[in-house]
């Protein structure tokens, strides 16, 4: 991707310069399809809480920068399925890690941020 | 994103305060019941707040169901203090020092022993920090708190040594030996 600038995401939530160029640095580099964990984002970015970085990935979501994933996994392990918000995600759904079918509980959702083609 | 009347706008502020009230909320409610509470608030939220308080909850989420699958035992849990807040490792210290009496017990030896060792256990620790910190700093600003706890030390550790060897031989100022011979 190439040099964007997205100073008026990370001021719009009053995060500081290091902030910003941390961020246009990590987008700068960014090819459609990564896939990036908030973990993994908190570490490149570094901002100063974590609900602004929550904020500001929800506005990069918004703007089409990023897509939101919100994965089920399974309690023994692996991914199952792929849902765009927590709401699409069903109450119970087919583990095929472990053939049965499991009830879904929050601590089983990841949520990952996809870079998205042409954004 | 006007406010409507008596509902205040969505800011980062409120955004914040509402989804502590999750967090709070899905304390209260049973495991199989959190998902569809979860779903039901956020619904309320407009974006990007939305996907910002779904971020979170499931970052959270995940991170506690990790912590409850770790559960790492006293000494992985004060491994993680530390990680969290550097300045807990001086419990570790305090650890150390209750597990020497721990060992003491462990040998068999009276904890009378520890009583006396104790205090040149502390004096030496001190000058080891001492010398610690002296090693990373600008010596003229630890010249001054060097000399006088080493001297401190150095004065402290004969003097008990020295009353420690006249108690127990010639019974002043305190007589020591029956104290030390009964146990």
């Amino acid at each position: 991707m190439s040099s964007i600038n997205l100073g008026n995401i990370t001021s719009k939530f009053h995060e500081g310069l290091g902030t910003t160029v941390r961020l246009n640095r990590l987008a700068s580099h960014w090819h459609p399809g990564e896939v990036y964990t908030f973990d993994h984002l908190y570490q490149e970015i570094s901002p100063s809480s974590t609900q602004n970085l929550a904020l500001i990935v929800a506005e990069l979501v918004q703007r089409g920068f990023l897509e939101k994933l919100v994965r089920v996994e399974s309690p023994t392990g692996g991914g199952i399925k792929d849902f765009p918000s927590v709401e699409d995600v069903p109450e119970r759904i087919y583990d095929f890690h472990s053939d049965r079918e499991i009830e879904v509980q929050p601590d089983n959702l990841r949520i990952l941020f996809k870079v998205r083609h042409g954004g | 994103m006007a406010a409507n009347a008596g509902i205040p706008a969505w800011t980062p502020e409120r955004f914040n305060e509402e989804v502590n009230q999750i967090v709070v909320g899905m304390l209260r409610v049973p495991a199989d019941q959190k998902l569809g509470y979860m779903k039901g608030r956020i619904a309320a939220f407009p974006e990007p707040y939305r996907t910002a308080a779904e971020t979170l909850l499931l970052q959270r989420e995940t991170l506690m169901a990790n912590a409850e699958q770790k559960l790492p035992g006293p000494l992985g849990f004060l491994r993680e203090a530390i990680q969290a807040v550097p300045a807990v490792k001086y419990a570790l210290g305090v650890g150390g020092v209750v597990a020497v009496i721990a060992i003491i017990g462990g040998f068999g030896i009276n904890y009378k022993v520890a009583v006396i060792g104790f205090p040149i256990v502390l004096v030496m620790m001190f000058l080891l920090l001492i010398f610690a910190k002296l090693a990373g700093a600008k010596p003229q600003y630890f010249l001054a708190p060097f000399v006088i706890l080493t001297w401190f030390s150095i004065i402290t550790m004969i003097a008990t040594i020295l009353l420690v060897f006249i108690g127990v031989f010639f019974g002043w100022p305190l007589d020591l030996r029956h104290w030390l011979a009964k146990s």
